[in-house]
């Protein structure tokens, strides 16, 4: 039995297209799902990529590899700490709980929750000494279970970058982690 | 009641709603957000100037360093943003700022830009913006609110013209200084008599041309009903060397006086308007507080929601041209726009018709949970939907598109409209639905007569 499109009426047409688009979002998951085994390698030239281009977290399939292959994760750190201009050391072993404050080399970042929107926070870079001839405009956070964000600072005003953000945006947890290392450039 | 205002910052991309002004800790820079979400727009550093010490005016005018803004849409840059953010802080202090979901009783769409000294400076895109804000402004033509476009001094013929082409039903005001307002904290008390505001009330030619004196003599320019309107008397202005008595200053002002406090009302027997001309100015409350006692306001009451204005953007190709060499080619169509008459809209023609735009308009005072769905009879086209919550002035959108290479066919579509109230707790009684029908029609071709 066949019908023609034209043939159908308004419901059942509408009936029809949503069937289709089901059967579209199955194969789309469907194929999804079986390429995922097939995950491209994670090479260092990707890593180095990463740090070039757009600010965002450090995608899934990275921390895959940085936690599977330690020589990669020492090629990682070892980029990080070559391409920072700014460094901040883990926390000293005496720090415990979660920190609100991290002190670097020559700035200071800080939290400051807002009292405007509750749920936000500031998330402020100062600096303490000299002031950078060229203001850093990427901070990355490194976590040591492969954890790492990348945030986009805005310009300067008075020696400091000031970043709104959600309380629970990644970048958040990893500052209050004593165990994660921050870099500017 | 305290009587609300809304503000609108004008810009090139649309209105753009002021939902909500809250202070911040002092350590950190003043930022103006996106509709309550972290993200702070490019345009915060320079609000961050706007307020702070020495260089900003909000902090000399309303005491608090640092403060947080929320706004509907983007503002990307310039600082014609600056008279509607120092308004919507005046009227903050007062606590008569109209928040995003609340109540309006007055809608004021500003630009403009402020001097260090208050002056308000003429400003760019005036004609632009608004006709960038005509959705908006028609939209609240089927409000009970007063709506008040206002302008730089020296943007009031372009925006007068403007209005006039757009056919716009609003009220004209322009203001050369930021003091002509009397909306520092300092001015919760009551003010001793009231001041002139260079006010255009009625639009036409005659407001260009006479000059100020003749109009106080004139009395209809002065601004009498804008005590109701913003909640403070005017004032006329008033000498610099005047002191404001520290015994009505707010207790943060009064410790540090400003150049605004310098600069605010004598004694009331200083100055006498025209007793005939000017009405005697209500009391506004001494604080900005729930509990102060209102201006001289109707008591409130809650309307029903107007209606839902649901209109039809037609999109068609020009003479000559076709559907289907636009999409190739990528000319530009040409647009008209229709409203629904009852539940349907009036017969079209199909011959050109490239794409229907059909829009709801939010025209009430408050943010609504607007539905649309349209069922339409082209072929192989399923049924479309949208929902939003939009904010008042604020549309929804849908768009139909025939095919375009099948040339004119007849269509119609059957579009189902559906809106409550955004506020949480809102009664499923107050939900509405309505249906209308839009029906494209064939030309019927000579050999088939």
């Amino acid at each position: 039995m066949s019908n023609s499109w034209s043939g159908l009426d308004a419901k059942q047409k509408s009936s029809v297209t949503a069937a289709f688009e089901a059967l579209t979002a199955l194969d789309t998951l469907s194929q999804a799902m079986a390429t995922e085994p097939h995950a491209p390698q994670i090479a260092f030239r990707d890593l180095l990529a990463w740090t070039k281009g757009p600010a965002a977290n450090l995608p899934i399939a990275y921390k895959q590899a940085l936690l599977a292959n330690p020589a990669l994760r020492r090629d990682f750190d070892r980029l990080l700490s070559r391409t920072a201009e700014w460094r901040c050391e883990r926390a000293a072993a005496a720090s415990s709980g979660l920190l609100d404050t991290r002190e670097g080399n020559g700035f200071r970042l800080r939290l400051k929750p807002s009292k405007a929107a509750p749920g936000q926070v500031y998330l402020l870079v100062e600096f303490t000494g000299a002031m950078p001839e060229t203001p850093p405009q990427t901070l990355v956070v490194n976590g040591a279970d492969g954890d790492c964000v990348r945030l986009g600072l805005p310009d300067l005003h008075d020696g400091t970058a000031q970043v709104l953000t959600d309380e629970d945006a990644d970048v958040v947890r990893l500052l209050r982690d004593p165990k994660t290392e921050i870099f500017l450039w | 009641m305290v009587s609300l205002t809304r503000v609108f910052i004008a810009t090139t991309e649309g209105p753009s709603e002021i939902q909500r002004i809250a202070e911040d800790d002092p350590e950190v820079k003043s930022v103006i957000c996106l509709n309550g979400t972290a993200e702070a727009l490019p345009v915060s550093l320079g609000y961050h100037s706007f307020v702070r010490k020495p260089t900003g005016v909000v902090e000399r005018l309303f005491g608090c360093p640092t403060y947080r803004i929320d706004v509907s849409r983007r503002i990307s840059n310039g600082q014609s943003w600056q008279l509607g953010v120092l308004l919507a802080h005046g009227l903050h202090a007062q606590g008569r700022l109209a928040t995003k979901d609340g109540p309006a009783d007055e809608v004021y769409w500003v630009t403009g830009e402020v001097r260090h000294n208050l002056d308000v400076t003429p400003v760019d895109h005036v004609r632009e913006k608004l006709r960038q804000s005509e959705s908006l402004f028609d939209g609240l033509t089927h409000l009970p609110a007063k709506v008040t476009v206002l302008v730089p001094d020296g943007n009031v013929a372009e925006a007068e013209a403007e209005i006039r082409a757009l056919g716009l039903d609003v009220n004209l005001e322009s203001v050369r200084c930021w003091d002509d307002f009397g909306l520092s904290a300092q001015d919760l008390d009551p003010p001793a008599a009231p001041r002139r505001v260079w006010r255009r009330a009625a639009i036409g030619a005659l407001a260009l041309l006479l000059p100020i004196s003749a109009a106080a003599v004139l009395g209809s320019w002065w601004k009498a009903d804008v005590p109701k309107a913003i909640g403070v008397p005017l004032q006329p202005p008033l000498p610099a060397a005047t002191v404001q008595p520290q015994a009505v200053a707010p207790p943060s002002l009064a410790e540090e006086p400003s150049k605004a406090t310098e600069q605010a009302q004598p004694p009331a027997p200083a100055v006498t308007p025209p007793p005939a001309v000017i009405p005697e100015p209500p009391a506004p409350p001494r604080e900005a507080s729930a509990a102060a006692p209102p201006v001289a306001t109707a008591p409130p009451k809650v309307p029903p929601a107007p209606p839902l204005v649901v209109s039809a953007i037609e999109r068609r190709a020009p003479l000559g041209s076709g559907c289907g060499r636009l999409r190739l080619t990528g000319g530009s169509t040409v647009d008209s726009e229709i409203t629904a008459a009852m539940d349907a809209f009036d017969a079209r023609s199909a011959a050109g018709l490239c794409e229907v735009e059909f829009r709801v308009t939010n025209p009430s005072g408050e943010s609504r949970l607007i539905g649309i769905v349209a069922n339409t009879t082209i072929e192989g086209g399923a049924p479309l939907s949208a929902s939003d919550t939009v904010a008042p002035g604020g549309s929804i959108s849908l768009r139909v598109a025939p095919k375009v290479w099948e040339g004119a066919k007849s269509w119609a579509a059957s579009l189902t409209v559906t809106d409550a109230p955004a506020t949480a707790g809102a009664s499923p009684a107050s939900a509405r639905s309505k249906t209308m029908t839009y029906t494209a029609d064939a030309p019927v071709e000579p050999r088939f007569k």
